[in-house]
């Protein structure tokens, strides 16, 4: 069942529940005060009659009646002041009577409240009445006083009030369940558009989201939905580019391994079947060995590059001694490609990994040692270290403007038969970036065709 | 939860249903005369069944006693009447009179006389004229001739004016009268038939002659409804009781006409020509007697009814007397004591449903009978008992006794007053009277009651003094068991 529908149930049976205790216990508190009054008015009633009565006939009466005298004076003073709901009986017999019921079949004589005359309620063929009897003594003789009042009147209106209560009652309650209803409808309608909105979503229409109206919980849980919808979105799209890239990376990687396993395949192939000479078995083992390294090192920088997404220890380090760490390893390097370096450090500790941010400036160095052009006018790849920003910078060729943006890409080359020519795996760049993003650092390239580049790194 | 909501309206329900809805029959049903029938279905001892009714009550021939206290005094010095017959208590039942009846009545009285019918209320033709008259003023704008403050007030009237032509009689006044009876209908405010009667009001104007029939109406419940003018607007409301039994009355003309009268005193039909008004009468109680008896006989009634008592009445504003015979219901042999007069019971209560005592009052003069009432005649039914069982009359007069100054305690004047008031009993007469069973005004029963009648006298220092005559008996007592019986009420 609907929630709107179990709500507007639950709060129309409330609601009735209220209104019908409200009803019953009012109409209960009206029948027992209206009770409770005519109880005393045919309590005094009958105690009046008595006493009147009584006082007349005993004023009069005398011992010397006769049974008659007697019993005609006592039908005189009760007729003077009874009414046709009185009854005078004596020793079980009636002597004044207007009524139909014998009230001495329904007032116990014995009971405690028969002296103080407390009405009693019956029910006589059909008729409610209420019958109140006492005792007098007139003349040394016992007469029994009664009031027989009819009161199905009193039952009549409180019936009639009865149905007035019982359809307003109804009425109200009818009200009360139609404006829930639509109250509950009302606001349980964003929650709709909240359920829809997901629906949506997880169909994959990840821009949809829904319109915040209102300033209560429906609200805030609308502004959170749309939230956790922006939230979804972005990291869709980061995994959808992430599996782009991890796609790319993996063509790349495959790419890569490729070409050199399919020449060493070939050499070992001719070395175990072909009758090579000396020379021709030297070259083709050499072959291999070259092939073997550069798949080496391009194992190892994978692996740095898979790696450095992970958590990485940071440690204070002496720049200086990381800068000639640095140095002595890329002097091979350099000294292939007839390039000087020019360190320049004015920072003293820095906090990273020494271990990869040595990769870091290493590769840096190596590539400006790729583009160093030997033709051009002698001009050393500096080395930079101010503040938390290390910068490189070559005189080379430079990068073209619309490769600037995919040189951090994994296996991209500029100028892929020069590179190969040189070694160079694709892979150095990424991983400066990845090391640079391990880091929390920022990369930045400034490049001119045939005057250079600066590729600078910002620690945070 | 669906059980809840079942279990709280099953306990409404049953709320509900706990106020029954309230029966028709009525708890109060009247007197309760149950006791009384007994004692009086009594067997008669043995050893006093032969003997007759005044030796068997021990009833004197006269009945003496004296009562004082300061200046009010009670006397009697009075005749008891006793039967020779035994009394019954039969039912009873109130009568109107049917055309049979109407028919004999006008061809004994009126005869050849040319009478011409009376109408109190306005006739079809009249009403029809006010119709016009009113729907001519709202065609012309003359509304405000008339009073009438808006059309709708005047429409509205006329429509009062068709509900009344539907109600008024189809004779005119003036129209000949022939003994027959009219039927009128009573409308209620929604224009439904609230109750119907049978009537005859006539005259003539050259001879004085008015014969008079009201029957009862058919509403068992007082009729309220609005009362408006010659044009339709309301003035009021008017009230339409229950009432039983039919009335007449006949008037022969001015000769001289008593209109308004007193009673001067109660006389015996053996008693000579009064000596009021210089003996202005000059028929005897004796010959008024004849009169009334002789009318009765030509009537058919003498053997249900005959001449009781007779007292000289007189105008009010004039000299003028005459007798009034005031006759009795004979119902196996005993009388039925008779008011001496129309009496008008429950005054305070003009809704309450009315009863009238029957009465044949016939007023004579020397030339004869010139007035006649006969209201609410009694249809005599079966006999609860044929032969009463009695009080003695030692315990009627016991009661007497004391009764009589406890009833009258408030009409004797304080210790201080100067005012000699008496009370002096000139009869005591044992008869039917009627009573009504459970206070209907269907059914009733003729029991036997002691009446005592009396003069009371009030004199002052100045000696100027005030004599009224009872044509009411002053004290009924149930002669079966000792109650008093109030008059008015019936018990």
């Amino acid at each position: 069942m609907k929630l709107s529908n179990r709500i507007t149930i639950l709060c129309s049976s409330v609601l009735a529940a209220v209104i019908l205790s409200v009803t019953v216990a009012l109409l209960l508190f009206a029948k027992n005060t209206i009770l409770s009054l005519s109880n005393e008015q045919v309590q005094r009633k009958q105690q009046t009659l008595r006493t009147s009565f009584s006082e007349m006939a005993n004023y009069y009466a005398a011992n010397s009646d006769s049974d008659a005298v007697h019993t005609s004076l006592v039908r005189y003073c009760f007729t003077r002041f009874s009414d046709q709901t009185s009854v005078l009986m004596k020793d079980g017999e009636t002597v004044v009577s207007s009524v139909i019921v014998d009230p001495s079949a329904y007032v116990q004589k014995d009971g405690v409240d028969y002296g103080e005359a407390m009405p009693v309620a019956v029910t006589v063929q059909g008729r409610r009445l209420l019958i109140a009897g006492s005792s007098t003594s007139i003349g040394g003789k016992t007469y029994d006083v009664y009031v027989v009042e009819d009161i199905s009147d009193v039952y009549t209106r409180i019936r009639r009030m009865a149905w007035i209560f019982a359809g307003v009652s109804v009425a109200t309650i009818a009200l009360g369940a139609f404006v829930v209803m639509a109250l509950v409808r009302k606001s349980t309608k964003p929650v709709t558009a909240l359920s829809e909105a997901a629906r949506e979503i997880a169909d994959g229409a990840y821009e949809k989201r829904v319109a915040v109206r209102t300033k209560d919980e429906i609200g805030a849980l609308g502004e959170d939905f749309n939230r956790m919808a922006d939230a979804v979105e972005t990291k869709i799209s980061e995994l959808e580019e992430r599996n782009e890239r991890q796609r790319l990376f993996i063509g790349g990687v495959t790419h890569e391994f490729k070409t050199p396993l399919t020449g060493l395949l070939l050499h070992a192939g001719l070395l175990r079947r072909a009758n090579l000479s000396d020379d021709e078995r030297d070259a083709s083992l050499a072959h291999i060995e070259s092939q073997t390294a550069w798949l080496e090192r391009l194992t190892q920088n994978l692996l740095k590059l898979t790696t450095s997404d992970d958590e990485i220890e940071l440690q204070a380090v002496h720049i200086p001694d990381l800068l000639d760490e640095v140095k002595d390893g890329v002097e091979p390097k350099l000294n292939e490609r007839g390039a000087t370096l020019s360190v320049q450090c004015e920072t003293e500790t820095l906090t990273l990994n020494p271990e990869l941010w040595r990769s870091l400036l290493n590769n840096l160095i190596v590539n400006a040692a790729n583009a160093y052009d030997a033709d051009a006018e002698e001009k050393p790849i500096t080395l930079t270290v101010k503040d938390k920003t290390f910068s490189v910078t070559d005189y080379g060729r430079g990068i073209p403007t619309e490769a600037q943006s995919r040189i951090f890409e994994p296996f991209f080359r500029v100028d892929k038969s020069r590179s190969k020519k040189q070694g160079g795996s694709g892979l150095g760049l990424a991983l400066v970036k990845a090391i640079a993003d391990a880091h929390g650092a920022s990369v930045t390239v400034e490049s001119e065709e045939g005057k250079g580049t600066t590729v600078s790194v910002l620690l945070p | 939860m669906k059980k809840r909501i079942v279990i709280i309206l099953f306990a409404a329900l049953l709320l509900l249903c706990a106020c029954q809805p309230t029966p028709d029959n009525p708890i109060v049903i009247g007197k309760d005369q149950t006791g009384m029938l007994e004692q009086a279905k009594k067997p008669i001892p043995e050893d006093r069944k032969n003997l007759s009714i005044r030796d068997r009550l021990g009833a004197p021939e006269r009945l003496t006693y004296s009562h004082h206290k300061g200046n009010w005094t009670i006397e009697a010095d009075a005749e008891v009447v006793v039967p020779d017959a035994e009394l019954p208590i039969v039912r009873v039942f109130p009568m109107d009179f049917d055309q049979q009846t109407v028919s004999g009545l006008w061809t004994l009285l009126v005869g050849d006389v040319p009478m011409e019918i009376k109408l109190y209320e306005r006739t079809k033709d009249e009403i029809a004229s006010h119709i016009q008259i009113l729907t001519a003023a709202i065609d012309d704008g003359r509304l405000a001739d008339y009073h009438f403050a808006s059309r709708e007030e005047a429409e509205q009237a006329i429509e009062v004016l068709k509900r009344q032509y539907r109600e008024a009689p189809d004779v005119a006044s003036g129209d000949p009268a022939d003994g027959t009876l009219l039927k009128g209908a009573y409308l209620d405010d929604n224009g439904k038939e609230a109750s119907t009667r049978t009537y005859l009001d006539a005259e003539s104007y050259e001879t004085g002659y008015r014969f008079s029939v009201t029957n009862s109406g058919t509403n068992r419940e007082p009729v309220i409804k609005k009362s408006y003018d010659e044009y339709g607007r309301e003035i009021g409301f008017s009230t339409l009781p229950v009432s039983s039994g039919g009335s007449f009355s006949f008037v022969k003309g001015s000769e001289p006409e008593i209109v308004c009268y007193i009673y001067e005193r109660e006389l015996s039909f053996s008693d000579g020509c009064p000596e009021e008004g210089g003996k202005a009468l000059t028929i005897t109680p004796k010959d008024a007697k004849a009169f009334a008896e002789d009318f009765l006989q030509k009537a058919g009634m003498d053997g249900s009814y005959r001449a009781q008592r007779i007292f000289l009445i007189r105008d009010y504003e004039s000299t003028q007397y005459s007798y009034r015979v005031v006759c009795s219901h004979l119902v196996t042999g005993c009388e039925t004591l008779m008011a001496g007069n129309v009496i008008d019971f429950d005054e305070d209560d003009i809704y309450a449903p009315t009863w009238q005592l029957e009465t044949l009052l016939l007023d004579v003069n020397c030339n004869g009978i010139y007035y006649i009432r006969f209201n609410c005649p009694l249809a005599i039914g079966d006999a609860i008992t044929e032969q009463s069982n009695l009080l003695p009359f030692s315990e009627i007069k016991a009661i007497m006794k004391k009764m009589l100054p406890i009833i009258y305690r408030n009409d004797s004047p304080d210790e201080n007053s100067d005012i000699i008031t008496e009370m002096r009993i000139n009869r005591v007469e044992l008869g039917l009277w009627r009573v009504r069973i459970q206070d209907k005004i269907d059914q009733g029963m003729l029991i036997p009651v002691w009446a005592f009648y009396a003069y009371k006298t009030e004199r002052d220092p100045n000696g100027m003094f005030d004599e009224t005559v009872s044509y009411l008996p002053i004290l009924l007592i149930n002669a079966v068991d000792g109650s008093i019986i109030d008059p008015a009420k019936g018990y």
